[in-house]
């Protein structure tokens, strides 16, 4: 059975796709080169991939893109201090973290991971949120630090993992509703989610 | 929101199974979820098994919405971790309950 393709609903293969293409276009303080770059360094520290990592970052960033995808609870607030930006750094973090959700997914259904290219030559757009402060987190939020402001200092890159988390997930809206079913019941969603949790040593 | 979404779904699961993998879930549905989570996020070769057993007992479409939903938490955890943001008090009092330590770092 392993051999066949499994179904995947359309919300889910719209959302990986659109996370695909995001990862290869410009952010805030990243070109897409670079991008493409910091995602192939978390690929290749699962040795999951043969990916080249182009040499196109700063030192000490594919090590740092590595070390988030497979040891994420290791980073300290140094690490964030260690760029003259922190929204850099939000930004990596979240490259990485959905290049990790999306290899994950395909991984599950036996799908090969999806090529990860860079699809602009734009500088760095720059667009970060004036008003995110550093309060309880690492990093400046817009607002409390939570589970849907964590990268809200670089609004493209939270608004790239709402959509991530509403396609592979539930939506944010739809998390206070017990009852969906959504491919499968919240109940066995959550137990899915709790465990992975669990394994990546992680109380969210 | 896992032991919330039993509860008024009135599935009887035992939760502590999530931390504890000797100890039986209660459901073959939810074993087979756990089995799938620990292959694919912990990256063994039992992966193809697991899948397999997820479509046999939850259906073929059940595997794409449960690799999806490991996915996304591979991605918040990550978020969390990395980004410093401190646990909140509420998954304190579950941690322990699961295993878990939640004096061993923010989000961890």
């Amino acid at each position: 059975m392993s051999d066949i393709e499994f179904s995947v609903s359309p919300d889910i293969e719209a959302g990986v796709a659109r996370a695909v293409h995001n990862i290869g276009t410009v952010g805030a303080s990243w070109t897409a080169a670079e991008r493409i770059a910091i995602a192939a360094s978390a690929r290749r520290a699962f040795a999951s991939s043969t990916d080249h990592v182009p040499s196109v970052l700063p030192d000490g960033v594919a090590a740092l893109a590595a070390r988030t995808a497979t040891a994420a609870h290791d980073v300290t607030v140094g690490d964030v201090n260690a760029f003259d930006q922190p929204e850099a750094f939000v930004e990596l973090v979240g490259v990485v973290a959905r290049t990790t959700a999306i290899d994950t997914f395909c991984r599950g259904i036996g799908r090969p991971a999806p090529a990860l290219v860079a699809t602009d030559e734009h500088p760095p757009t720059g667009r970060v949120h004036r008003g995110a402060k550093r309060r309880s987190a690492y990093v400046p939020t817009v607002g409390p630090a939570g589970a849907t402001t964590a990268l809200s200092a670089v609004p493209a890159e939270d608004a790239a993992q709402a959509d991530l988390h509403g396609a592979l997930y539930l939506t944010y809206a739809e998390m206070g509703d017990l009852h969906i079913v959504k491919g499968l019941p919240r109940w066995q969603l959550e137990l899915v989610a709790a465990r992975t949790s669990l394994i990546n040593r992680c109380f969210f | 929101m896992l032991r919330a979404s039993a509860q008024i779904n009135r599935i009887n699961i035992d939760i502590r199974a999530i931390g504890d993998r000797d100890r039986p879930v209660g459901r073959d549905d939810a074993s087979a979820l756990l089995a799938f989570t620990d292959a694919l996020v912990g990256r063994t070769d039992g992966l193809a098994a697991a899948r397999d057993t997820v479509a046999d007992v939850l259906g073929h479409d059940a595997v794409a919405p449960a690799a999806a939903a490991a996915g996304n938490f591979e991605m918040m955890n990550r978020i969390l971790d990395a980004t410093g943001v401190p646990v909140p008090a509420s998954m304190r009092d579950v941690g322990p309950f699961l295993g878990l330590n939640p004096d061993g770092g923010p989000g961890s």
